[in-house]
């Protein structure tokens, strides 16, 4: 089914078809702009739904191709042969090694996992402890860093976050609901 | 008048320790403004505390540079990282960041500091010009105007969309919209979808929002891809003072398009309640109005950085104006700053301007002057933190993503924050996944509240005939040219390039 | 709020000394303490100037302790409010917030989390009476004027719910006034609206209004509390009893402003330290001088005082509540 093709035109439909709906119980003025939004916003929503499944084919996610190969492809186009661009074929020097579009979009998950763990981390035990130690598993586990090098910078990042944020702005950082827990 | 303004230039370049303290907020100002969701407010506020024994002039001078130092700084992570600082910074980033993946960070912050100053000096020029006619143009701008502009200003969301976007590109806005709605209606004071939740009652933090939007996706990808942010490797690229001079020389290649903005920019800031990002979208909406080659915008556009940053500081130096004449904050830095001004003894209202010129013209050249060494200073650290682009990306994602989330939080102290920065985050990163453009988002939350406070307010003050006020016939004219040429130029652009192009 | 250098010395302190009770008198308690000062609002602005200020000058009167402020906006300081009282009743952690949420409390609004009755209470700073404050350009010159007016004239005011909508909705209302109220008016919008001719008055804290009637862009004609004599107290000017309740009513809100509370249930010692601290950070010239420089000179209330002022006010007879719980939007 190719409309399962555009995810995001039906989670945006669903979002606004939810704040519509608990917007409706509220008075006139206070609905008058959740309406006059969200209303137009769930009919285009319906459109790009038909405008995608006629499209057929998506349109490529990430077009990574370099301006020389698109270029080559839109003179080929105009002159009606193909043409041959040397410049967009040599290889340009990498000095990193880059995945492909299709792991990248899968690693994309994993990395997912890093931040939401991050996140509830900062949550449960607060800036101090969390802070140091995803830097140091990140580097460890992504940068391939060795584990001392990735305590290093651990370290080096957290310390310098506490001395910009308690010494410089006083400001206080989430201590975690540990901190309530246990004391 | 010229001897009372070059006068007060004298004295303070010539005083030690002006010029000392002068430097002082300005590395404070650039430090705090680097750092995402920490606001100019919190360092002002910080400072009053030494203000209360300082010499009157000192104490202001102080206190402004670094005031309107405070937002040069944002864009370096927004054009290196995709983080922008806030609502300002994020029109920064559409075409800041694209052109750091291409290797061209150092020639994009050239441009932007650059343009920042320049965009800050006018600032100081607008206001000195405006001072004799400035009260029937800032009482011109009533609620009504407010609406219209707000509107206009979301019309340019449809030039922002790519070819055959446009929908999607509308839809992403009116999201933006519908979440400017979250919180206490001013009208009802029901709390709309926000219930018992308390940190939402204000709103959603743009701060967060923005964040979530831009920052959090670019992130997850760079790090899921491997490589580095710039894509070009850096032997292939110049990370060099040529390749920043080269970004330098594009504000002079563009002057017209700088000076456009960097009045529009002042003129905006000078009318109080328009709010602050509301210049940086107008003008970068300007430039790719008036651009012959509109389709570059969101890969790389060099005036895609040059339009955001000159509005935005010189909107600093409009905003001046309205708090020293009436006493009345153009925005909401300047509200903390008028306290403190306060406090040093300036008594603003029109008798500043009769009896205390001089320590008006101070206040203007040490906009001036504290730009200057603001973007002096950036100018020659950029060509070593423009090198950090081209670092693996894995080492840095996770400092980057540290700044991120503390941002987030910092910015209101609520670990609620958090959380909703992963919802939106999910959806920043559905969109830049899917293809779906995401600049819409940030103005339609941003215009979207402003739109519909002065709504409600025109219609209490004259009812639904406010649209036939002059200015506001204007606006309505601008809106419809607005719209008309964004559908002609997105329907010929469909029909020049082939499908799936 | 806790901190982890209060949790180690907590940790220590027990190990060390869990024989006799630590009956220390409550000066000596906070010597090596960090005391948080909250304040209900984002950073700039006068709640936080003065907080600020209070802060540094308890700070300077209570030996070896430490005063660290600490922003809790929104929600219209009900957030902050709220931090305050669900604190723990340890004496490191006080705070200040909008004396207006009385109202909030009276009406018994969702969101509020807080008896005001329970907490312990430090002091008031300042008096900032309410003015009834109009537009150069309107002919309206004194209260007289007002209330013969023949079509209601505009007033503006805050978000509907806030302190400054309930007052004006309040005093419209019971004294039979002609003003059409426009809200949503934040922050300074209102002297704006002012100046451009779309507003012709609005009833505001004096502080707020003092430099725009200095530059002559406004006068007063009325006033509530305060012991400014250049402007009529509306007491005087209104005969209705119940008209003059809802003064007294108002009135309490003036003089409690700028307010430091702590959580119910702080040990009296350490209460006592506190106001001590207070009391003399108060007196000091030198913060008085401030004090007057940042916006009001310094009216000062301790303790017991400031919690009769406020049960006082929390305490309105049933029909006041109606009126209140109208002007909320509430049934």
């Amino acid at each position: 089914m190719s409309i399962v093709r555009s995810p995001m035109t039906l989670v945006m439909l669903t979002i606004f078809t939810v704040m519509v709906g608990v917007a409706s119980p509220y008075p006139g003025d206070a609905r008058f702009m959740p309406f006059v939004v969200g209303i137009p916003a769930i009919g285009l929503c319906l459109l790009q739904l038909f405008l995608d499944w006629r499209a057929g084919e998506p349109p490529e996610a990430s077009d990574n191709r370099t301006e020389m190969e698109k270029a080559e492809e839109r003179v080929s186009k105009m002159v009606g042969r193909r043409l041959d661009f040397e410049v967009a074929h040599d290889a340009p020097d990498v000095t990193v090694i880059e995945n492909s579009d299709e792991v990248a979009h899968n690693r994309e998950f994993i990395i997912w996992g890093y931040v939401l763990g991050f996140i509830a981390a900062i949550l449960i035990f607060g800036f101090w402890i969390s802070i140091p130690a995803f830097i140091c598993i990140f580097l460890n586990r992504e940068a391939h860093y060795p584990p001392l090098k990735a305590i290093l910078y651990a370290c080096i990042g957290g310390g310098l976050m506490f001395a910009i944020f308690n010494f410089g702005l006083k400001l206080k950082l989430h201590p975690g609901f540990i901190a309530d827990w246990l004391f | 008048m010229i001897d009372v303004m070059f006068g007060a230039l004298g004295a303070m370049l010539s005083n030690p320790k002006t010029m000392g303290l002068m430097f002082i907020a300005v590395l404070i100002g650039l430090v705090v403004g680097a750092t995402p969701g920490i606001g100019g407010r919190l360092s002002i506020a910080l400072a009053i505390p030494f203000v209360f024994g300082m010499d009157m002039t000192q104490g202001a001078v102080f206190l402004l540079t670094m005031h309107a130092v405070n937002g040069t700084s944002g864009q370096i992570s927004s054009i290196m990282f995709g983080v922008p600082g806030d609502g300002d910074d994020a029109a920064t980033t559409i075409d800041g960041h694209p052109m750091a993946k291409k290797g061209e960070a150092g020639r994009a912050l050239g441009a932007s500091i650059t343009a920042s100053g320049v965009g800050g000096i006018i600032g100081a020029i607008v206001f000195a010009v405006m001072i004799p006619v400035l009260e029937p143009v800032v009482l011109a701008f009533s609620p009504a105007e407010f609406f219209l502009l707000a509107i206009l200003g979301i019309t340019f969301i449809a030039f922002l969309a790519g070819k055959g976007q446009i929908f999607k590109g509308i839809i992403v806005g009116l999201f933006g919209m519908i979440l400017a709605t979250i919180g206490m209606d001013p009208t009802t004071g029901i709390a709309r979808f926000s219930g018992n939740y308390l940190f939402l009652w204000d709103g959603l933090s743009v701060v967060t929002a923005v964040l979530a939007i831009f920052a959090v996706p670019e992130m997850i990808a760079l790090a899921a891809k491997g490589g580095s942010i710039s894509a070009v490797s850096i032997e292939n690229s110049s990370i060099s003072y040529r390749q920043l001079l080269g970004g330098v020389m594009e504000v002079p290649r563009h002057w017209f398009l700088a000076l456009r903005t960097s009045i529009i920019g002042a003129l905006i800031g000078m009318v109080p309640g328009l709010g602050g990002s509301a210049a940086a979208w107008l003008c970068y909406g300007h430039a790719v109005q008036t651009s012959k080659t509109p389709e570059r915008f969101g890969h790389g556009a060099v005036e895609g950085v040059i339009a955001p940053e000159t509005a935005s500081n010189a909107k600093e130096g409009g905003s001046l104006l309205p708090t020293l004449f009436f006493g009345i904050p153009g925005s909401s830095g300047m509200a903390v700053l008028m306290g403190a001004f306060l406090i040093l003894g300036i008594q603003p209202g029109p008798a500043m301007f009769t009896t205390h010129l001089d320590l008006v013209w101070t206040l203007i050249w040490a906009l001036v002057v504290g730009n200057l060494i603001a973007v002096t200073i950036l100018l020659f650290i950029t060509r070593w933190v423009a090198v950090l682009t081209f670092i693996n990306g894995a080492v840095l994602v996770p400092f980057i993503l540290v700044l991120v989330t503390v941002g987030a939080y910092a910015n209101e102290g609520q670990w609620e924050n958090l959380l909703i920065l992963v919802a939106i985050s999910f959806i920043g990163w559905g969109l830049m996944r899917w293809n779906w453009p995401r600049a819409p988002f940030v103005i339609g939350l941003v215009l979207g509240k402003i739109a519909e406070e002065s709504l409600h307010k025109a219609l209490g003050l004259w009812g639904i005939g406010f649209f036939t006020r002059p200015l506001s016939l204007v606006l309505i004219g601008l809106i419809c040219a607005t719209i008309g040429l964004a559908v002609y130029t997105n329907m010929r652009g469909k029909s020049i390039m082939p499908a799936g192009v | 709020m806790k901190n982890w250098t209060k949790s180690i010395l907590t940790f220590a302190a027990l190990g060390a000394a869990s024989g006799p009770a630590l009956a220390q008198s409550g000066v000596d308690f906070y010597k090596g303490k960090t005391v948080t000062y909250i304040v209900a609002t984002a950073p700039g602005g006068g709640y936080d100037s003065y907080g600020r200020l209070v802060a540094e000058f308890m700070q300077r009167n209570l030996p070896g302790s430490t005063f660290v402020v600490r922003n809790m906006p929104g929600a219209g300081h009900l957030i902050g409010a709220n931090a305050i009282y669900a604190s723990k009743p340890d004496g490191l952690t006080i705070g200040t917030f909008n004396t207006g949420l009385i109202y909030n409390q009276i009406v018994g609004q969702e969101g509020v989390k807080f008896d005001l009755n329970n907490m312990s209470w430090i002091g008031k700073a300042a008096s900032d009476p309410r003015v009834f404050a109009i537009a150069s350009q309107s002919p309206i010159k004194t209260w007289k004027e007002l209330i013969d007016q023949k079509t209601p004239v505009n007033f503006a005011t805050a978000g509907v719910g806030s302190a400054s909508y309930v007052e004006t909705v309040m005093l419209t209302s019971a004294l039979k006034l002609p003003i059409k109220l426009l809200t949503g008016y934040n922050g300074t919008d209102d002297q704006l609206a002012m100046r451009r001719g779309e507003i012709v008055g609005s009833i505001a804290s004096r502080s707020s209004y003092d430099q725009f009637v200095k530059n002559g862009f406004g006068r007063y004609i009325v006033q509530i509390g305060g012991k400014d004599t250049d402007v009529p107290q509306l007491s005087s000017l209104v005969t209705d009893p119940k008209g003059q309740e809802l003064i007294a009513l108002v009135q309490s809100q003036g003089d409690i402003a700028r307010l430091t509370a702590g959580p119910p249930g702080i040990p009296a010692d350490l209460t006592a330290a506190l106001v001590g601290a207070y009391k003399k950070a108060m007196e000091d010239k030198e913060l008085q001088e401030r004090a007057e420089k940042l916006e009001r000179p310094v009216e000062p209330l301790y303790g017991d005082d400031v919690l009769k002022a406020v049960k006082a006010a929390l305490n309105q007879k049933p029909e006041t509540i109606a009126i209140l719980k109208e002007a909320l939007g509430k049934k």
